[in-house]
């Protein structure tokens, strides 16, 4: 997956939500470990690696990675 | 051809993987995540001295690695001011709140900054007493309510809110005087240039800088996370305009 939210962190804020330029992230329906809902990646393809969720995200819950090709 | 992941983007190391003392949505914590971006960016952590004051911001001492020293109400500047003269080649910078830096701590700041002492000063103003439990303090807007305020602020009993970044612009000593809004990315952007910037002229040794965070409250203000975010473009940002209001390097 291109972004990681990590739900010990997350406070579920939905800021992430709000700023997402292709709309790819929704709110699980279920609680995490620390009682708060927690985002989740709805279309690994939509997404674009923009980091902006990463940029707004208070308690830096979110981990952001890049598709890069390999020769192997 | 194969596809492989790698990582972008990580939160800052000088903040601990541990879940902060913040409300959910409070941009206090994202204040202290860009302030660690900027440190780390600059390579100073190992050099960086954290003074925290008393109110919500002092809650950055549940998870910032490294120094940090606690001052008494309102008396970061002071505190910031003996340190910066012990240690000139470290990294000093207080990160206080709306309450203690406009209001307990007025006599502390402006003398620092009357001074030119070379440390930073980040100031998050969120317009309320957060820690206390939402009472008016000297930056809450007209017509906002409070615990203590709580038809509005009227300019009859209160006066007007401070403006502290222009009034620290209009004296002579200060280097880099800017306000930044946290509510968008652009704005958080561009606060972290703003912090890194005010940052390596300390270490240049030009002097006082002093950076405004508007911030928001969502608990207190008693609003969802992002209708605070909403409320700050309508209202906090109409009388606190950001922008930066001194800055020797280019002469404004």
């Amino acid at each position: 997956m291109k972004i990681e939210i990590n739900s010990n962190l997350c406070k579920g804020c939905e800021f992430c939500i709000a700023f997402c330029p292709k709309k790819v992230l929704k709110m699980q329906s279920e609680r995490g470990p620390k009682g708060y809902f927690i985002p989740y990646l709805t279309d690994n393809d939509g997404c674009t690696s923009c980091g902006i969720c990463a940029t707004m995200c208070p308690d830096g819950a979110i981990e952001v990675f890049k598709e890069v090709e390999t020769d192997g | 051809m194969a596809k492989e992941y790698k990582k972008i983007y990580s939160r800052p190391y000088a903040i601990m993987p541990v879940m902060s003392g913040y409300c959910p949505g409070c941009l206090h914590s994202l204040a202290t995540k860009i302030i660690a971006e900027a440190v780390e960016e600059l390579g100073q952590q190992e050099n960086a001295m954290h003074i925290l004051p008393v109110g919500c911001s002092a809650l950055g001492l549940l998870y910032w690695r490294g120094d940090m020293v606690g001052a008494a109400h309102g008396r970061a500047p002071a505190v910031a001011t003996g340190i910066k003269r012990c240690c000139p080649d470290r990294l000093v910078f207080a990160y206080q709140g709306d309450g203690d830096l406009a209001a307990i701590g007025l006599a502390e700041i402006i003398s620092a900054a009357n001074r030119g002492e070379n440390f930073t000063v980040i100031f998050a103003n969120n317009s309320t007493y957060g820690m206390t439990g939402g009472q008016m303090a000297p930056t809450t807007l007209i017509g906002q309510k409070s615990t203590t305020t709580s038809e509005g602020r009227r300019v009859e009993d209160a006066g007007y809110p401070i403006k502290m970044a222009e009034i620290i612009a209009q004296l002579e000593a200060p280097a880099y005087v800017a306000r930044f809004a946290l509510n968008t990315p652009k704005g958080v952007n561009e606060a972290r240039k703003g912090i890194k910037k005010a940052f390596r002229m300390q270490l240049e040794g030009k002097g006082f800088t002093f950076i405004e965070l508007l911030t928001n409250c969502p608990t207190n203000w008693g609003m969802s996370p992002l209708k605070s975010l909403q409320y700050m473009t309508e209202n906090t940002m109409k009388y606190f305009v950001p922008g930066v209001y001194k800055d020797v390097e280019v002469g404004a």
